[in-house]
């Protein structure tokens, strides 16, 4: 049980997001780094909120000889906090903006979940019910 | 896989089960003959329309007709199924997101609640159905394996979808057969007594223009009191 | 007997006829139908151009749901069994045809009319149950129109379609007997009624009157009470010579042929005499074959007649309302009573508000049977069932649906203005042996009960 749903969890939407670390981001062995996504804020949330598995993403994008660019724009203050440019759609294109630009990646690579496979990234009750 | 399946496939079953939906109708419409059946069809349309959606409408309705309330049971089985049937393809959220992301077409989307009471709902009503087919005397003499085909071929979209939301382990594999179940009917519905999707309506508007223009609409004042 | 009695051709001689009457029962003809070969091609190609995408859709997509079981009379009162169930009935029958091919045998094309025959009234009570908008009833009128071509009719069908193509009438009614009738009527009842008279082929009045054969030749009484009726109203009218005869054994029996000479003898009747209506009988399936269907088969694409069409109950409203026909209100009907639905003009031609307004100028304890009005229950004899002998027990399970019904209402009397119901009425309470309940045409009833105008002359005959 624990294991499907750390993998499902880890699995989950490469990350191009811009994230808080509301909780203290758990490090399981067999995962690597998984953060709640907290941004953009949903009022009333119909879906549970996306895990994310920088770690993994990290090591995809350095086996793959591209950098942090991928995801993170690079300002003078250094890397953008925001997922590429998330911040500049208008609010309601916010989550489109993040599930395409997600997905895109995933199919461009042909890993990780599609835009179908909802709870592959929405997956944050799982993964606290698992950790408990 | 799920690339493919929830891609190519997808776009594929969404224009067999369209192109086909659609040809069938073309068919039966081309296929209808003024002299054959007996009906005008090109006449009276001040009361062949009002006969057409008043037959249409009305067995949308539960309770609607003489018909249904005479089979409480059936009525509320069909209703059960089709409620969910028809607006969770359309409504649900992840079908929404999808649609939006692939086609800019941005539907309304139900909250978590209603979608699961609809699915449960659902669930419920194929159930029942099977149930009666399985029981029913009536049903037992004219069941046929294709009716018991379609209504497996409905049940595991159902099926799997809720398995998948539930989220209860296996979820890669849960959702991959939704979407493999989904195309299925997609796929598979202009081809069986699924095409009913769109030939209830064509066939309930034949028979309301039946009997608005021939049977009694000039009389009764327009549509039948079905 | 070596004559060839059962075959696929239509009887169009009065030899053909009087060979067919001579066969008792059909005896021969029924064993001759055992040997009958099945022409498979042409049943095939008949096939083909009986069922289009509406036969075709309606036979694909039942979903075998089963909503149309206890619709069917046949169904109830045959303690629900299975093979009574009208999608059953048609999928065995015509679907099997169809999906075969036509590839099917004598014996299969035997079932099939005795299911097309004996099993259904074509009342299309079913298609009312549908929710896919099945009407199963008009599919077996297709599937006898193809099993007719085949020669696999009931013998009484087989000769009443012939006596339509013979004498223009469903009974052996010449011009001659026609027109000698009438004016036997007319003495019959000239001292009753000094000045009566029935204009035969006169041009340009308002009602042309048509009937039934059977009123001829059984009970001309009919015929001279539908002549008073129109003298006290001061209704011009008229019968023509020829296209008198509305009713159609030729829709019973599938013979589509037939049907279409009817039509035409009627409507050239219209075209000679021009009359501003006509007016047909107390009969249902006359009125569907002659005002429903008929348009259709005399090749008019607007579906109407060339003129209003009114089926007597029609007529008989109209003249109650505009006053031209008024009842003594001390005469009116005190005993409970209800009123026969006939499938043929009520379900299929809404004229159910007419019966019912009828039986409040007529009527003081008048009830509604449960279903009634559109959703009635065939009369149990309708589709021709009456008149087989083939099917005769078949018949008679079916009549106690009816009975039930009628009992249920409490009703002394039943007002039925169809002769198909009047028969399986009659029939169902000699069956049953209920002899407290009686049954009326309306004519008889309304000469009764009506006021007679100052001006029209009236002798009683006291």
């Amino acid at each position: 049980m624990l294991t499907i749903t750390l993998r499902n969890a880890c699995l989950c939407c490469c990350g191009f997001l811009l994230v808080t670390f509301v909780l203290a981001s758990p490090r399981i062995a067999a995962g690597g780094e998984c953060l709640v996504v907290k941004h953009p804020a949903v009022d009333n949330p119909t879906m549970p909120a996306v895990i994310f598995n920088h770690d993994k993403h990290v090591a995809y994008v350095e086996k793959h000889e591209s950098d942090c660019s991928r995801c993170h724009r690079v300002t003078s203050e250094g890397l953008s906090v925001a997922v590429l440019d998330v911040r500049l759609q208008k609010a309601d294109g916010q989550v489109p903006y993040l599930h395409a630009t997600c997905t895109d990646c995933h199919r461009a690579a042909g890993r990780g979940p599609s835009l179908v496979a909802c709870r592959s990234c929405h997956a944050q009750g799982n993964i606290l019910r698992a950790m408990k | 896989m799920m690339q493919t399946l929830a891609g190519p496939c997808f776009v594929a079953s969404l224009i067999i089960f369209f192109v086909g939906l659609l040809v069938r109708a073309i068919w039966y419409v081309r296929g209808l003959d003024w002299r054959l059946e007996r009906v005008a069809y090109g006449w009276h349309k001040e009361r062949s329309i009002p006969g057409a959606l008043v037959s249409i409408g009305k067995w949308l309705i539960p309770g609607g007709t003489a018909g249904w309330r005479s089979q409480p049971v059936a009525m509320v089985a069909f209703f059960l199924l089709h409620f969910g049937a028809v607006l969770l393809p359309l409504f649900l959220l992840g079908h929404t997101v999808v649609l939006e992301q692939t086609t800019g077409i941005a539907l309304p989307s139900f909250p978590t609640a209603l979608a699961d009471a609809l699915c449960v709902a659902s669930i419920a009503g194929l159930i029942l159905l099977a149930v009666r087919r399985f029981t029913s005397p009536v049903l037992r003499q004219l069941n046929s394996w294709q009716d018991w085909f379609v209504l497996i071929l409905t049940f595991l979209p159902f099926f799997t979808g809720f398995m998948a939301r539930l989220d209860v382990g296996a979820y890669d594999t849960w959702i991959a057969l939704h979407v493999f179940t989904g195309e299925l009917f997609l796929v598979l519905a202009p081809f069986t007594k699924l095409s009913h999707i769109v030939l209830f309506f064509m066939s309930r508007a034949q028979l309301g223009m039946d009997f608005a223009i021939k049977r009694g609409g000039d009389t009764r004042g327009g549509a039948y009191p079905w | 007997m070596s004559q060839i009695l059962c075959s696929p051709t239509p009887v169009t001689t009065k030899e053909g006829i009087h060979a067919l009457l001579a066969d008792k029962g059909g005896e021969e003809y029924y064993r001759q139908m055992r040997n009958l070969k099945v022409d498979q091609n042409a049943l095939a190609f008949d096939l083909q151009k009986t069922c289009k995408s509406r036969t075709r859709t309606w036979l694909e997509i039942c979903a075998h749901c089963g909503m149309c079981a206890d619709s069917c009379f046949f169904y109830k009162t045959n303690n629900n069994d299975p093979k009574q169930i009208p999608s059953y009935k048609i999928q065995s029958t015509l679907g099997e045809m169809l999906k075969r091919k036509g590839r099917v045998d004598t014996e299969f094309m035997m079932h099939a009319m005795d299911v097309a025959w004996g099993q259904c009234t074509c009342c299309n009570r079913c298609g009312l149950y549908c929710p896919h908008g099945i009407d199963t009833g008009v599919m077996f009128s297709y599937l006898r129109g193809v099993l007719f071509k085949q020669g696999f009719v009931p013998w009484e069908l087989k000769i009443g379609s012939g006596m339509h193509r013979v004498y223009g009438a469903q009974m052996d009614v010449t011009e001659e007997d026609w027109v000698d009738t009438l004016e036997w009527m007319v003495d019959e009842n000239s001292d009753e009624w000094p000045g009566l008279e029935i204009p035969v082929e006169k041009e340009g009045c308002d009602v042309m009157y048509i009937c039934n054969a059977r009123e001829v030749k059984h009970y001309p009484e009919d015929l001279a009470a539908a002549a008073i009726l129109f003298h006290v109203t001061g209704t011009s009218w008229t019968v023509p010579r020829e296209g008198w005869e509305t009713t159609s054994l030729t829709m019973f029996a599938g013979d589509w042929e037939g049907c279409a000479q009817n039509l035409k003898r009627i409507y050239a009747a219209v075209d000679r005499l021009k009359p501003k209506m006509v007016v047909g009988t107390e009969c249902g399936h006359a009125h569907r074959a002659t005002v429903v269907e008929g348009p259709y088969w005399a090749g008019r694409e607007s579906g109407d007649a060339p003129v209003p069409f009114l089926h007597y109950v029609e007529w008989v409203a109209k003249v109650l309302r505009e006053g031209k026909l008024k009842i003594n209100p001390a005469k009116k009907l005190k005993m409970p009573c209800t009123l026969q639905d006939a499938c043929n003009y009520i379900r299929n031609d809404g004229l159910g508000k007419y019966t019912r307004e009828i039986m409040g100028y007529i009527a003081e304890d008048f009830r509604e049977m449960n279903p009634h009005n559109e959703h009635n229950f065939c009369c149990g004899g309708g589709g021709g069932l009456n008149g087989i002998g083939l099917y005769r027990k078949e018949r008679n399970v079916g009549l106690k649906n009816k009975l039930d019904q009628i009992r249920a209402t409490g009703a002394e009397m039943v007002v039925t203005p169809c002769h198909n119901c009047w028969d399986a009425i009659r029939d169902m309470m000699e069956v049953y042996e209920e002899h407290n309940i009686k049954w009326t045409f309306l004519k008889p009833l309304l000469l009764k009960m009506m006021e007679i105008p100052s001006h029209i002359e009236h002798v009683d005959q006291g």
